[in-house]
């Protein structure tokens, strides 16, 4: 194991180790837990750290693949890896007074956004399917406690009961899928140099199962069932219907800012194994193209028409999320299902997005947080009545942030299913391209809704808010997402770095 | 004539805007007037007593916050006003036509896209323009009083203006759609906050519809893109370029991406206009809405559903906009006698308007389709006229409803006795509304109806049927005036009903005055945007029917045989053109060129239509004074639609291709509506 391999870890293995400095003060300290500061402050020094050694793997000489190519570094999982610190950022930013002000101001809190963004990064590196079933499980676990930690509260933990019995499931159609898939591709191992005859057995790194595939070109029975359990262990993840049945639940249950990090690191890193993985079965890709097509549509529709009945909220954004999901598997099928020269744009457009959704979603539950009264949240529609009288500041980011969601300029959601639907033409995926166009008119209803509870109506006296104390985490979370909505929307050009994500991706040519 | 400073686009799109945030951040809001609007229902019979107008009472922060928006909008209509005197009506540059003051940067360059902001104005545009500005600063004027939100309200009509205006310079397909877009945001806050009772509804409808259309033309966007690698309007409309050569050549070779891509762009069209089966979304937002968002609603958003389909629809997709103006001339006129059937038997003053409006847009929209100089010309000035005379009746139905607080026609009646002034500029508005001569209404539906009974695309039934809308028009309009200002007062509440005040009488005597001057004078009008109509429509191109005598008179006229024209005096540079261009077509080169290209396409299927068309298209830069458009990709559409008839050229005496007559025959079996796979 040479110095390379390690470096190649850095980023991930400083958000490790700061996790395990927060968890080894806060337990064992009690100076240390008088002083609440340390535990978001080393955090978030922590995250910076990490995402400066990110910036060190953009340049090419660095990235690469490792650790028997189990791990690689390339521009997708950079790109990747940047959204998901930034995501664990104002995660750490949101929960500084909410949590204090719900009595839950633990040391674990923030060990556990740590961990599971550590999780996350290595699902966007992970290029062995092992390796990714484990990293899958470190974000999963942690999401499991942080989803109960409020302990106090049934609904928490009712929702940390349901994600962790679902999840359990899921995990074991993924690992029984990567079985399949390594008994499917029995041959693909080459044995060492110089004669290479094949040792038994197939291969679970997604770039040699590539080749393989890219050599056989038939697929066998097996590995597609493997396959097939592959997409049903991702689309849990990812909360693709009908896969979906844990997700407004677990959104609506967990507290808030858990919530905001969980709709977005989860599905960066869900994502993220996606599209790698599914990358890497281009060369089969006839065989299961159909099957993320018709989950694309399902999930577009299913998130959009179930969010329309939504008065709670919590539970209209995880509709919403879901929906969002949808129009990125749109993004997953132009990328894997194109022309060979057109996939790029498809990837492009594919962590654009990823970057778009991770600051609409997460200012818009940073909304939520700024304007939860001590010990409640803000649970359903009225409860916004009138805001934009009562808090215009906060009735206005919310506007950003759902005219985002809605893809409408000029916010930034608009350049992304812009984007998307240029990858989707690109390919050839009209139909696809059509059905996002008509599942996002849905969609405008339900934000519109938002808007015209906030903006339109007269606040009612009895659900006037009496905020809490103001917190300055929650503030400068809500200001960088709704500013930067709005100023990428009209200068995209500014995070070029987002559309170059597939620059140095491997990928077969078939 | 006076030079624009440079950037005026940039600077009348964007001033509003800061504007706008100036206001939102430095002004401290006005006190909120007791409400009178949101709580009072329909009935209104509750009130014996009229609320008299009370004096709304000093605050120096209304002052200030009104203060600022007519400067701003003063500031708007003075650049505009200096946009329009500096604009070279009779220039005509090969690559860019008549556009002017155009302005390029690089804008969104990402994973090999290149969008441009890119602006430029025309004499299509900038009538429209000088109309956004003009009508704001009346809106501005008029909405001083709102009760309540008032800073809002200025707060969102500012933002609307650089919408308005971005809409209408946005020369590059992905500007358009932003600016297109991000316009609803504004009008929706304007229904929704200060809208009347069912406001929700309302404001609800008009986006959910406006995006659903619009959504598609995005896809329609992309899909351009995909082909041309071009966003740039410019380019995509010129054969010559590479991305506009590209483009009529995919359109060529796969007729059905060409149908639903013309077919996303004039959704989203026909939605704004609104066009018959999509109007629904109308008579909500604009009875919903306040005074000064149902003005700007009627003046100038419907004009951008028009403006689309001459900006975009017709150069972009040539072809198609031909193959299926049956489709659009049939709903147009449907709309017509609809809207004006409908209009007939509303209880609601301002619900009659508003229906007033979709058979109006019906005409324009005719003669848009009609494919002739007269009606295009007609189309695009009748545009400007309902942009006076409805945004006038919005005006004085939200006067009316200030003072008794209910829009039912019935609860009016005689007030011509009480409020006299505002009797007369309401006959003003009426008789604009009807078309009658001298007032503007006539200088637009005249040449609409004329150019729609010559086109060889409507002809003589179509014609007479949507002539008939002129008489519906005034039988609803007549009647509606007759029963609010005519006969004896029946309600004790009219009696004492005040007139005009003088913020009201400055806001109308405005619009009244342009009523006359379009109407007597609308050479001064008509010359701005005759470059612009001749490039849209080249003389080849012309769907006038010669075998008639009128169609024969226009069509010399177009080609500068005499000086006699019914709709306008040509400028002089013009002039110049034309007889350029009767030495041109005297070439006889040229014209042997023509009639074998025109079956060409047909001969080569696959992927040669497209170079048989470029190929055929080298003779016409010269031959027609428009280089822009290529007129002989409409000639076998339309002989495919109109086998009997001539060609255009062959009425033209200075045509010396007599054997022109066969060419429709020889081009039947291989035009390019026939060759569809």
């Amino acid at each position: 194991m040479d110095l390379n391999n390690i470096s190649s870890l850095t980023p991930i293995l400083i958000v490790l180790i700061v996790g395990l400095a927060v968890l080894l003060g806060d337990s064992c300290s009690k100076s240390w837990r008088s002083r609440p500061f340390l535990n978001w402050g080393l955090s978030l020094l922590g995250l910076a750290a990490a995402a400066v050694s990110v910036l060190a793997q953009f340049e090419p000489f660095n990235q690469g693949l490792f650790f028997g190519n189990a791990i690689a570094v390339d521009s997708f999982s950079v790109t990747c890896h940047l959204i998901l610190l930034m995501a664990a950022a104002f995660a750490v930013l949101l929960a500084m007074t909410y949590l204090e002000n719900k009595k839950l101001n633990h040391g674990e809190y923030y060990v556990l956004v740590l961990f599971s963004t550590a999780g996350a990064m290595l699902m966007a590196s992970a290029n062995e399917l092992i390796l990714l079933f484990v990293s899958i499980e470190i974000l999963s676990v942690s999401l499991y406690i942080l989803s109960g930690f409020a302990r106090t509260n049934n609904k928490s933990e009712e929702a940390a009961l349901k994600y962790f019995l679902l999840g359990a499931f899921a995990a074991g159609f993924l690992l029984f899928g990567i079985a399949l898939i390594y008994g499917g591709s029995a041959g693909a191992a080459m044995g060492a140099a110089p004669d290479r005859t094949p040792i038994p057995g197939g291969t679970t790194v997604l770039t040699s199962l590539a080749m393989f595939l890219n050599e056989t070109g038939r697929p066998t029975v097996m590995l597609m069932a493997g396959v097939a359990l592959l997409i049903v262990g991702l689309g849990f993840k990812a909360a693709l219907v009908p896969f979906h049945m844990w997700t407004p639940d677990v959104y609506e249950g967990a507290p808030t800012s858990v919530t905001a990090y969980m709709s977005a690191a989860a599905k960066i890193g869900a994502f993220a194994a996606i599209l790698r993985v599914f990358n890497s079965l281009v060369p089969i890709a006839p065989y299961w193209m159909i099957a993320i097509q018709v989950l694309a549509v399902f999930t577009m529709f299913g998130g959009n028409i179930l969010a329309i009945m939504q008065d709670n909220i919590k539970r209209m954004l995880a509709y919403s999320s879901i929906a969002h999901a949808g129009y990125l598997l749109v993004a997953v099928v132009s990328a894997t299902g194109g022309k060979p020269d057109t996939y790029q744009t498809a990837f492009g457009a594919m962590t654009f997005y990823l970057f778009a959704y991770t600051l609409m979603t997460m200012g818009s539950f940073g909304v939520l947080i700024l304007l939860s009264k001590r010990g409640r949240d803000i649970q359903t529609m009225n409860d916004l009545k009138g805001l934009a009288r009562t808090d215009p500041f906060a009735a206005y980011a919310m506007l950003i942030f759902m005219l985002s969601l809605g893809g409408i300029p000029p916010a930034m959601g608009f350049i992304g299913k812009w984007f998307i639907f240029n990858s989707a033409l690109n390919a050839g995926q009209l139909g696809l391209a059509i059905a996002l166009a008509l599942a996002s008119i849905i969609s405008i209803y339900y934000y519109l809704r938002v808007i015209s509870m906030m903006c339109f109506q007269e606040p009612d006296n009895k659900t006037r808010l009496e905020y809490a104390v103001s917190s300055g985490g929650v503030w400068v979370t809500v200001v960088l997402t709704a500013a930067a909505s709005l100023l990428l929307g009209i200068l995209p050009n500014l995070v070029s770095f987002l559309l170059n994500s597939a620059e140095t991706i491997t990928r077969v040519k078939w | 004539m006076p030079q624009a400073p440079p950037y005026i686009l940039t600077l009348l799109t964007f001033i509003p805007l800061f504007a706008a945030l100036i206001l939102a951040l430095l002004f401290k809001k006005s006190n909120d007037l007791p409400d009178e609007h949101h709580h009072e229902g329909s009935d209104d019979d509750q009130h014996g007593e009229a609320p008299t107008d009370k004096p709304i009472p000093k605050d120096g922060r209304r002052t200030a916050i009104n203060g600022f928006a007519i400067f701003v909008s003063v500031v708007q209509f003075a650049l505009s006003i200096l946009l329009f005197m500096s604009f070279n009506p009779g220039l005509n540059e090969p690559k860019t036509g008549n556009m002017q003051f155009i302005e390029t940067a690089d804008w969104i360059k990402l994973s090999g896209m290149n969008v441009q902001y890119k602006m430029g104005v025309d004499g299509i545009s900038i009538l429209l323009i000088l109309l956004t500005t003009f009508l704001m600063l009346l809106c501005v004027m008029f909405s001083g009083a709102t009760r309540q939100r008032h800073k809002e309200f200025m707060v969102f009509l500012l933002f609307l203006e650089t919408g308005m205006i971005g809409v209408f310079c946005a020369l590059d397909l992905v500007l358009f759609y932003v600016f297109w877009e991000a316009m609803l945001i504004p009008m929706y806050f304007l229904i929704g906050i200060f809208g009347h009772e069912n406001r929700l509804y309302a404001a609800v409808k008009f986006f959910i519809y406006t995006f659903a259309g619009s959504i598609f033309m995005l896809i329609a966007i992309v899909w351009t893109y995909s082909v041309t690698k071009s966003f740039d309007l410019l380019a995509l409309t010129d054969l010559k370029d590479p991305a506009g050569g590209g483009l009529a050549q995919y359109l060529t070779a796969n007729p059905r991406a060409a149908i639903m891509m013309f077919g996303s762009f004039a959704l989203a069209f026909a939605i704004k206009v609104p066009m018959f089966p999509f109007h629904t979304w109308l008579p909500d937002a604009h009875v919903e809405a306040p005074t000064a968002g149902s003005v700007i609603l009627a003046g100038v958003m419907l004009k951008m559903g028009t403006y689309g389909f001459v900006r975009f629809c017709l150069p972009l997709f040539p072809e198609q906009s031909r193959a299926t103006s049956g489709i659009f001339i049939t709903l147009a006129i449907i709309g017509i006698v609809y809207g004006s059937l409908v209009a007939a038997v509303q209880t609601d003053a301002k619900k009659l308007v508003a229906y007033s409006s979709v058979a109006h847009l019906g005409f324009v929209v005719l003669g848009i389709f009609s494919f002739t100089q007269v009606g295009m010309m007609g189309a695009l000035i009748q545009n400007i006229n309902h942009g006076i005379s409805t945004p006038m009746l919005f005006f004085l139905v939200g006067m009316l409803y200030d003072r008794r607080h209910t829009r039912k026609i019935s609860e009016f009646g005689g007030l011509k006795m009480v409020t006299p002034l505002m009797a007369t500029l309401l006959l003003i508005a009426v008789l604009s509304s009807i078309a009658v001569p001298f007032f503007n209404g006539f200088v637009g539906e005249f040449p609409i109806l004329l150019g729609s009974f010559v086109s060889m695309k409507t002809g003589y039934w179509p014609t007479a049927i949507a002539a008939s809308g002129m008489i519906w028009s005034a039988v609803y309009m007549l009647w509606w005036f007759q029963r609010l200002m005519l006969g004896p007062v029946t309600k004790t509440a009219n009696r004492k009903l005040p007139d005009l005040r003088a913020t009201e009488f400055a806001v109308l005597w405005p619009l009244a005055g342009l009523v006359f001057w379009i109407g007597l004078g609308s050479h001064f009008w008509t010359s701005r945007m005759e470059t612009s109509v001749n490039n849209l429509i080249p003389v080849a191109a012309d769907e006038t029917d010669e075998t008639l005598p009128m169609g024969q008179k226009l069509m010399a006229a177009r080609r500068g045989e005499s000086s006699v024209q019914n709709t306008s005096q040509r400028g002089r540079s013009v002039k110049d053109q034309f007889s350029d261009l009767i030495k041109q077509k005297g070439d006889p080169t040229v014209k042997s060129a023509r009639p074998p290209a025109a079956g060409g396409g047909g001969g080569q299927p696959g992927g040669a239509p497209g170079g048989g068309n470029s190929e055929q298209q080298t003779p016409n830069p010269n031959s027609s004074q428009s280089p822009r458009r290529n007129p002989p990709i409409s000639e076998p559409t339309r002989d495919n639609d109109q086998p009997v008839s001539s060609p255009p050229d062959t009425g033209s005496p200075a045509n010396p291709n007599v054997p022109a007559p066969k060419t429709p025959d020889a081009s039947v079996p291989g035009n390019p509506g026939g060759d569809t796979p």
